[in-house]
């Protein structure tokens, strides 16, 4: 498997340890999260794994090709559009989370305004990279920035501020039936991979999906959802986790680094998630973008005004929509949309399955 | 066309970016030397009346030249009211600068405090979300007033002392109790354990702060103040503070102790979920460090005994006065609900059954040495 | 009959060339004649080496005996060059140094050219301590030998190409036939041979025009007077672009990580470069970095440091009547109008410029609490850490990137900061040289995994 799928997988996992996830996670704690989790490791692998077996026949092919050939326009369109605003609200719900996380603990006085301000510039630009620039400023920023974050993760891991017998009491609750919210928002941490809906194009390579690699994503699965999932517990208590909005932003300021050259570790932590869940934004809606353009068949325009102001208006859509978004939602919103964005997502992954097992038809039938 | 348009909208960027510096001078901007530095906060009681606070910040002030300062300056604000938001709110219009809780690393309490007022002060302080979750919490005798405006003779400028005692950033004691901010509330809030505070006190000249005593709280219960030998073992065996003296007695036959290193573990054993006693284990390393005897060494094993036997007898206590009042600041009921499945009303058995538990101490001192003399 | 009108339309011919260079002062229109034999020459005597002229052509010419044909001794001189056709292109040949030799109808060009910036200068631009001290000449066949010399290998290919300008400039394109990639060699020509400029006077010019777009920041290609970093390059399967006249050659495509090379590093050995490497991309990020991180610090978010350095620095702030960015941009603009006045001053005076600018200007600058003193380390430290980049182009792409990324950072805090930076790398990774991504991280033998280059 090429390791830029790893990091379609990686970015989404990381961006999501201080998203929404850890909130659904942690306040469904005495209600079955623990089996949820485990449920969601297994399905996340299988979801992989049908969805790798699906995509891997067709490489260096993408899904508005693949449904431009093999579907009929009145299902490939709506469908493409359902994904657009499915990927599209991934994005929204990072940046949102983001922009408050910002304006609560790192610039309170700054104006929700300047704060997306910041993001709009920079994302608009990474909107129209090329995808396989796009793939290698993932890598670039995943080598500069993962070794500190495992480092970090590495440090609350093995100091004295996790209290274990808070772990094990979680732990303890296994034996409550699993809730489908947690299991939905535990399972929200594989779909970095279906990224490769647009990122196909450039992995010309058949991807490979054996037991290898099962066990590798099983591996970065379970261990970003027990670090999600657990290490809050941890350091903030069992029974008085559901108070924390930001779980785990409470939790980084637990973490002190006597010799470090910033002794919070809050910072660090902040301004390292902020890059890499401004990779997962730029991902999310990098992939939306795509499908938006080819719904609209804006991709067929030859370059020329006309295109760059289709291509524009996208954008400007894109912007109102989340700006206005964004001032609208409270926390309490937000939390609200997040649980029904994901008790939604696994049926859209469904829908995705369904229609790539039909493209998958034809092209064997068109084959013979 | 494509390329200068794209020109025309960095132009417009960085424009924008422009008049954003530039329409700056109000909001978010804020030099550092428009900000005043609390770097403690103490709570004290409203005399004649329990619903009222009073709340003093103590502000460092940056000096023009640090170095060559004698003596650290502090500002001291304080002020009235009914809750601490609304006191610091106040004490904001005292002062012609911003005050920054960033750097706060220090909250004093009052001892009379210690009960349920904790909750609303621990209500602030996490929902602000600029105050440390790292910030050190500590009881305050006689009142957090006096204390916080002690200023030790031994501080030096741009060092705070209240820092140093803790989290062994300065000294390194057994007495110091460190408590974080989470540390605290997380044990405040879970069903099984009683945070413990140490306890500041200072001298009648208020030229020192003493830190030995350490005080256990119960949201429910009064307080309860342990002693300084009662606070030593306490972090010895929980937090595995070591290299201090032991003083072990015989007779008239006296040896202190330098403990290297100490662990405690322990179990709780059960019979179909019905807690029976606790097994204690600890383990002591270390040497000889004063005999009012002339010592040998071929006696090493001797002296472990005598050791382990009185060390024995001194948790056994401590132990059984933690039971007696009711308080777990060993975190024994955690450990109880961390070994088995959660099922409705554990957390209710373990409390009926705490108080009148048998606890078994083993202690095992090994001695390495007698010093460097025999 | 038909001999004589030959002979009369050669000589119309010369005449007419002649004619054309004729209102320059240094045009030479000789004939040299022994018994029946003539010989007509027409050179430029500035561009031409008298001695070697002499020698070649004028001894033989009357030393030798008679019956020796002298018209196919000519032609048996190494010197010939390729006889063009057309006049333009004749004149061309005439004033680059060649001598336009006539024996009855028989036209030859010599190359006698005296070139007299042929000596081979220090390589001042990059230097380094352990390897080789001397670079390129201005001559391109004194730069061609010394490369030839280097790298004795067939497959060196050298391909030279005119330049269609007032210059009329020899341009040599070097690679190694066997690692280049022919793709990039066919744009490269392309683009070579599309130019549309009025004059080219060196590498430096070149390079901006080839690199085909006005607004860029980072330079696309890399130049450099040092041999050995060219052969470096060519073992990499680029190419050189080499101009005549010019001690520097052009290197394309190049990443991001050409520019961080110093050729010191194959001199030493692997711990010691890794070490020095590591300081380089260390000195990279603080220079870029460290003035948006003060302003962010001290005027967003303060409680990130420690308590004792916030008493320090806000310390060191009491009394200045600016905000902390003003501060920053004054001390930056100071830096560089320092740096740029240095370049330009004659080296003994830059020193005394450094000293008063830095020194005592700085240290007046606190004292009067213009500015804060943890500024000026701030500034100092963000200027050496400058100077670390071995490669110019780079530093000065850097010292650019850096104000944008104080004004991205004035503006939105710490967030900006980050934010601001990885639209720096965003750009970075966005560029291309050649078709070659600017920046990705390359693991070796991974070329085949995302054959996507070509998109």
């Amino acid at each position: 498997m090429s390791r830029f799928v790893y990091y379609l997988l990686l970015s989404n996992m990381v961006a999501n340890i201080l998203a929404a996830v850890p909130r659904i996670l942690l306040s469904k704690s005495s209600e079955g999260a623990v089996l949820s989790i485990i449920l969601a490791l297994i399905y996340g692998v299988i979801g992989i794994w049908v969805f790798i077996r699906l995509i891997s026949k067709f490489p260096g092919k993408n899904l508005p090709e693949l449904f431009k050939t093999y579907l009929s326009k009145w299902v490939g369109v709506p469908l493409l559009l359902l994904f657009g605003i499915v990927w599209y609200i991934a994005g929204l719900q990072s940046l949102i989370t983001y922009v408050a996380i910002l304006s609560r603990f790192l610039t309170p006085e700054m104006s929700i305004y300047m704060i997306l301000g910041a993001f709009v510039a920079v994302i608009t630009f990474g909107l129209f990279m090329q995808s396989r620039n796009v793939l290698f400023l993932l890598e670039v920023i995943f080598v500069l920035l993962l070794p500190i974050i495992v480092l970090f993760l590495g440090k609350i891991y093995f100091t004295e501020q996790i209290d274990w017998d808070q772990v094990k009491i979680a732990a303890m609750h296994i034996n409550h039936a699993p809730s489908y919210t947690a299991f939905a928002a535990a399972s929200y941490v594989f779909v970095g991979i279906f990224d490769l809906i647009i990122f196909n194009s450039v992995i010309k390579k058949k991807i490979v999906f054996k037991w290898k690699q099962a066990i590798i994503i099983f591996m970065f699965g379970s261990i970003t959802l027990a670090t999600t999932y657990f290490i809050p517990i941890g350091v903030l208590g069992f029974d008085s986790i559901k108070d924390f909005v930001y779980p785990w932003v409470s939790t980084s300021d637990s973490v002190r680094m006597q010799y470090g050259i910033v002794e919070r570790v809050i910072f660090l932590f902040l301004l390292n998630f902020l890059a890499i869940a401004f990779l997962n934004i730029m991902l999310h809606w990098f992939v939306a973008f795509k499908l938006f353009q080819s719904t609209f068949s804006v991709d067929q325009l030859a370059p020329g005004t006309r295109k760059y102001f289709s291509n524009t208006l996208i954008i400007i859509v894109f912007w109102t929509v989340g700006v206005l978004v964004t001032i609208q939602e409270t926390e309490y919103n937000l939390f609200q949309y997040s649980n029904y964005y994901f008790n939604a997502l696994p049926a859209v992954s469904a829908v995705l399955f369904i229609a790539l097992l039909i493209v998958n038809r034809r092209a064997k039938f068109e084959k013979s | 066309m494509r390329s200068h348009s794209i020109f025309i909208i960095k132009i417009v960027l960085v424009f924008f970016l422009m008049t954003g510096v530039l329409l700056q001078t109000g909001c978010a901007f804020k030099d550092i030397d428009k900000t005043l530095f609390v770097v403690a906060i103490a709570i004290d009681p409203v005399e004649n009346n329990e619903e009222r606070y009073k709340v003093t910040l103590k502000v460092s002030l940056p000096f023009g030249a640090i170095k060559e300062a004698e003596k650290p300056s502090y500002a001291y604000l304080s002020n009235e009211g009914d809750s601490i938001g609304e006191c610091i709110r106040m004490l904001e219009t005292y002062a012609d600068k911003v005050l920054e809780f960033g750097q706060m690393k220090t909250i004093l309490v009052h001892e009379l405090l210690m009960t349920d007022h904790l909750k609303d002060f621990m209500d602030y302080f996490m929902r602000r979300g600029d105050v440390q979750l790292i910030a050190f919490v500590a009881g305050a005798s006689p009142s957090a007033e006096e204390i916080i405006k002690v200023e030790p003779e031994t501080e030096a400028p741009a060092s705070v002392s209240l820092f140093n005692f803790f989290g062994g950033t300065g000294t390194e004691s057994p007495f110091i109790t460190t408590t974080y901010l989470f540390q605290f509330r997380r044990d405040f809030f879970s069903d099984g354990i009683n945070p413990v505070l140490p306890l500041i006190e200072t001298n009648e000249e208020q030229t020192e702060l003493r830190i030995n005593n350490a005080i256990v709280i119960d949201q429910h219960k009064e307080p309860i103040k342990l002693d300084n030998q009662e606070t030593k073992y306490y972090n010895s065996l929980v937090k595995g503070a070591s290299g201090f003296s032991y003083k072990e007695i015989k007779g008239d036959f006296q040896l202190l102790l330098n403990i290297s290193r100490i662990k405690m573990d322990y179990q709780i054993i059960a019979e179909n979920d019905e807690p029976q006693s606790i097994e204690m284990n600890v383990k002591m390393v270390g040497t000889i460090g004063e005999s009012n005897q002339p010592l040998s060494l071929k006696k090493l094993d001797e002296y472990n005994q005598m050791a382990s036997n009185t060390t024995e007898k001194i948790i056994s206590k401590f132990l059984k006065k933690m039971q007696e009042h009711e308080v777990d600041p060993f975190g024994f009921g955690l450990r109880y609900r961390a070994t088995r499945l959660e099922r409705d009303g554990q957390i209710d058995k373990w409390n009926r059954a705490y108080p009148d538990l048998d606890v078994h101490v083993n202690v095992d001192v090994k001695l390495q040495g007698a010093g460097t003399i025999e | 009959m038909g001999e004589s009108e030959k002979d009369t339309a050669a000589l119309a011919y010369i005449n007419r060339l002649a004619k054309q260079l004729a209102p320059s002062a240094d045009v030479v229109k000789k004939n040299l004649k022994r018994n029946d034999n003539v010989v007509h020459l027409l050179y430029l005597k500035s561009v031409v080496d008298m001695m070697q002229l002499q020698e070649v052509i004028v001894k033989p010419f009357y030393g030798n005996s008679a019956e020796q044909d002298f018209a196919e001794y000519v032609q048996s001189l190494p010197y010939e060059t390729q006889m063009p056709t057309g006049d333009e292109e004749v004149l061309t040949e005439i004033t680059k140094g060649n001598v336009l030799v006539m024996i009855d109808k028989q036209i030859t060009l010599l190359e006698l050219k005296m070139v007299l910036a042929n000596t081979v200068q220090a390589a001042e631009m990059e230097p380094t301590i352990h390897g080789p001290q001397l670079g390129l000449s201005e001559s391109i066949e004194t730069n061609i030998n010394l490369i030839r010399q280097r790298y004795h290998q067939p497959s060196l290919m050298i391909e030279t190409m005119q330049l269609d300008e007032a210059s009329n400039r020899t341009v040599a394109l070097l690679y190694d036939r066997e690692k280049v990639r022919p793709e990039l060699l066919e744009e490269i020509k392309l683009r070579i041979n599309n130019l549309d400029v009025e004059l080219v006077q060196g590498s430096a010019d070149l390079q901006y025009y080839l690199n085909n777009s006005k607004y860029t920041l980072l330079p696309k290609t890399l130049l450099s007077g040092r041999p050995d970093r060219l052969l470096h390059n060519v073992t990499g399967g680029k190419v050189i672009i080499m101009v005549d006249g010019s001690p520097h050659g052009i290197i394309a495509p190049v990443v991001f990580f050409d520019f961080m090379l110093s050729m010191e590093d194959n001199y030493h050995s692997f711990w010691i470069v890794s070490a020095i490497r590591l300081l380089r991309y260390a000195g990279i990020i603080i220079c870029t970095m460290l003035p948006s991180v003060y302003v962010g610090i001290t005027s967003y978010n303060p409680d990130i440091f420690k308590t004792e350095l916030a008493l320090t620095v806000a310390a060191s702030r009491i009394g200045v009547p600016y905000p902390s960015f003003i501060e920053v941009f004054l001390m930056l603009l100071f830096i560089e109008l320092l740096t740029e006045a240095s370049i330009r001053l004659p080296e003994k005076v830059s020193s005394t410029a450094t000293t008063v600018g830095g020194l005592i200007l700085g240290t007046a600058a606190v004292e009067a609490a213009l500015v804060s003193n943890v500024m000026v380390i701030v500034i100092s430290l963000v200027a050496i850490s400058t100077f670390v980049i071995p490669i110019n182009e780079m530093s000065y792409a850097i010292r650019v990137c850096r104000f944008l990324l104080l004004l991205y950072t004035t503006s939105f805090g710490l967030a900006g900061l980050v934010l601001g930076m990885i639209g720096l790398v965003m750009y970075l990774v966005n560029l291309n040289s050649f078709g070659e991504p600017f920046l990705r991280v390359a693991w070796k033998d991974r070329h085949e995994e995302l054959k996507a280059d070509d998109q």
